[in-house]
């Protein structure tokens, strides 16, 4: 598994953009899930 | 996941949840206790990038659906509504500052996780505290 990902954008619950590498200053564990509710 | 959190994070890495859901729903679990962050990928632009597919609509009749599903229930878990994309499937990634994914576990059906060991080995293993890292599933 060698694969490096592009430019991500996601989004906080609050509705504000966010890129993925924000996270990425240390390893980072994603869990990709189903939300409920 | 939650109760891992203090593990995961001793072993210096970063947790983040990523749903196609609605936001509400993230928030909902962050204001009930959640310790890391639940985004949303409206777009499942990372779902995409991880390979992470969708469940086929006859693959609902699977058992493994049904006995992840009854497994949930009887932890307490009362799956309520589901938004986003219902046949968006699950997955974990273990991912380097540099981009590069170093493990990735793609669910075959929903509910479908790696056990809490697993995941503390791979990531052990991602940041070289022993052996090299083995093949993930998927």
């Amino acid at each position: 598994m060698s694969a490096r990902l592009p430019s991500i954008e996601l989004q906080t619950a609050e509705g504000a953009s966010v890129e993925l590498g924000t996270f990425l200053d240390r390893t980072l564990l994603a869990v990709a899930v189903r939300y409920y509710g | 996941m939650r109760e891992a959190y203090p593990q995961l994070e001793r072993l210096g890495a970063r947790v983040i949840a990523v749903g196609t859901g609605a936001a509400y729903q993230a928030q909902h679990l962050m204001d009930t206790g959640m310790p890391f962050p639940c985004l949303i990928d409206p777009d499942a632009r990372l779902y995409a990038a991880l390979g992470i597919g969708r469940i086929e609509w006859h693959e609902w009749l699977k058992p493994g659906v049904w006995r992840n599903y009854l497994g949930a229930l009887r932890r307490g878990s009362r799956p309520g509504r589901v938004t986003g994309d219902p046949r968006r499937l699950s997955g974990v990634a273990i991912i380097e500052p540099d981009r590069r994914v170093r493990w990735l576990y793609r669910s075959r059906v929903p509910g479908d996780y790696p056990p809490i060991g697993t995941l503390l080995d791979a990531l052990q293993r991602a940041q070289g505290r022993v052996g090299p890292i083995r093949s993930a599933q998927s």
